[in-house]
């Protein structure tokens, strides 16, 4: 796929995850990779850019005698989520035109 | 620790060297967690490390986010270097470390240009106001009307020089911000890395900007206006525009006087800036009629025997001896009784045209910035002696019948018209035109 249109997907993917709960940067970065072929070293400039826009929010607990930092959604973020939904419809209808898998057709 | 894990960490930090603390810490913390994470669900260390990019292309990638993002937030050219030095780093190709350069240079260039204007404009505030309200101040407290005035004008003109300043502000900023975006782009061509910051960055943080310089923008439109509704209701700026485009002032109170010829053998004259008209005939007697400007006082007298007029300022009006430079259309008409032969008549003023329309000699004019019109009456009649004229100009031209005349000389222009007779006319004006015409030989 194009890097372009990955780096557009890579947080609505990050935010949709973390719609199913909270979650750390490693099984976050996991779950991103199997979804799609990027760089596991570019989940961190992503989180760190989304959580200064607001869009996640960041907790630290305790796991097996150490420090683990949690991502959580946060109501802004819950709203570009809806925004990414809205466009990627869109995209959906002409990904679905070009491809001729319209039903219509 | 596994030590190619250490290295890693190691490598990576010394490349964050120069990022803000916590932000460095923030990284470090991220891939600290992140291995102990990945060592503790049995990964192997040597498969982590390869699904990541090299420590030094990642904290390129960290610092080049961390930059724009300070770009974006305060779009000045400290943070604009920041993003600048981090940049260039990742660049290896002639072609594209000459574009760089070229879009670094061209970038600098314009925001120092632009920062200087603003800071030009903000410092013009800092001394148009205070030297309007010193102005002002010198103003007599009767003229309660074009005090306010004064500082009204000099509110307004404060007021566009702010406006001025945050124009200027306001395209230094985007232009930091796009250079900042193209070089955010030249770093991530080529690399897998993900981030279209640039974009997502403009839509939260222009909000808040364009609430803030709004404000400043509204404050500069009340200001402005409110500087300009002070100076039009005292009506300061209308009487400036009636000098400055040679029409007649509205408010003027004509004073007459008449002397015998009798009893004054000379006359002198001064203006500050009301024009002079010297004219000839109508009356026995020699007759000054004085259109006064409110903004002047005048004084007449004889003076043994010589009628002396002098104009001044009564304070009325801000910046007089700049105001000065340009002519009052009111005027001084002084009719002299034809075949009167004068002592002498001296004419001056500072910024007002001297008109010469009569035939008495010896003249004298003179003029910093106004006009001299010479024109002797062409039926001057044969009894006249014919008179002999010396004109001299610094900086302005002498015209003889629409004709460039004179020769240039150490002082500027110089033309003289040599006749047996005695009398003359001396005309001297150190900036303005000297214009004759209907000449007699």
């Amino acid at each position: 796929m194009d890097a372009q249109m990955k780096k557009g997907l890579l947080d609505a993917c990050v935010l949709h995850i973390l719609t199913k709960g909270d979650t750390y940067g490693y099984k976050l970065t996991r779950e991103i990779t199997d979804l799609m072929d990027v760089s596991e070293s570019s989940l961190y400039p992503v989180l760190r850019r989304l959580e200064t826009q607001g869009f996640l929010e960041t907790y630290s607990a305790e796991h097996s005698g150490r420090l683990r930092r949690y991502y959580r959604i946060t109501g802004s973020g819950a709203g570009r989520l809806t925004e990414y939904k809205k466009e990627l419809a869109e995209l959906k209808r002409i990904v679905d035109f070009i491809t001729g898998g319209d039903a219509n057709g | 620790m596994d030590d190619r894990i250490k290295s890693f960490l190691d490598t990576l930090a010394a490349n964050l060297d120069g990022l803000a603390e916590d932000e460095k810490k923030e990284a470090l913390d991220y891939y600290e967690e992140y291995f102990s994470d990945a060592l503790e669900e049995g990964a192997d260390p040597d498969e982590v490390l390869s699904r990541l990019d090299p420590p030094e292309k990642i904290a390129a990638a960290i610092r080049a986010e961390t930059s724009i993002r300070l770009v974006h937030n305060d779009p000045g050219l400290k943070n604009y270097s920041k993003l600048v030095r981090s940049a260039h780093i990742g660049l290896t190709r002639p072609l594209s470390v000459l574009m760089f350069s070229l879009l670094i240079f061209t970038t600098y260039s314009i925001a120092v240009i632009l920062f200087l204007c603003t800071v030009i404009s903000a410092a013009a505030v800092c001394i148009i106001l205070p030297a309007a309200i010193s102005e002002a101040l010198k103003i007599p407290s009767m003229y309660i009307g074009e005090m306010a005035g004064t500082i009204g004008m000099g509110v307004f003109a404060s007021g566009i020089f702010i406006l001025v300043a945050f124009g200027f502000y306001m395209l230094y900023r985007p232009l930091i911000r796009v250079s900042a975006d193209l070089v955010f782009k030249m770093m991530k061509k080529g690399s897998k890395n993900a981030g279209s910051a640039a974009e997502v960055h403009r839509d939260i943080q222009g909000k808040t900007v364009k609430r803030r310089t709004g404000k400043f923008f509204r404050a500069g439109l009340i200001i402005t206006a409110a500087g300009l509704a002070v100076s039009l209701a005292s009506g300061l700026p209308v009487k400036l525009f009636l000098i400055f485009n040679s029409m007649k002032p509205a408010d003027i109170t004509v004073i007459k006087e008449e002397f015998g010829t009798g009893e004054a053998s000379g006359i002198s004259i001064y203006t500050e800036h009301s024009n002079i008209r010297l004219a000839e005939g109508g009356s026995e007697n020699i007759r000054i009629e004085y259109e006064k400007a409110d903004w002047l006082d005048y004084d007449i007298k004889n003076d043994n025997g010589r009628i002396v007029f002098t104009e001044r300022s009564n304070g009325r009006l801000p910046l007089f001896s700049l105001v000065s430079l340009h002519e009052n259309r009111a005027g001084l008409v002084i009719s002299l009784p034809s075949g009167w032969k004068p002592d002498s008549v001296d004419l001056e003023s500072r910024g007002g045209t001297i008109d010469i329309e009569s035939g008495a000699f010896p003249v004298d004019a003179k003029t910093y910035t106004g006009t001299i019109n010479l024109k002797v009456p062409a039926d001057g009649g044969s009894d006249r002696i014919p008179p002999a004229i010396s004109a001299r100009t610094q900086k302005g031209t002498v015209l003889i019948r629409d004709k460039t005349s004179g020769a240039s000389t150490g002082y500027g222009t110089e033309y003289e018209l040599s006749s047996q007779g005695s009398p003359t006319i001396r005309l001297e004006s150190a900036r303005g035109n000297i214009i004759l015409s209907n000449t007699q030989r």
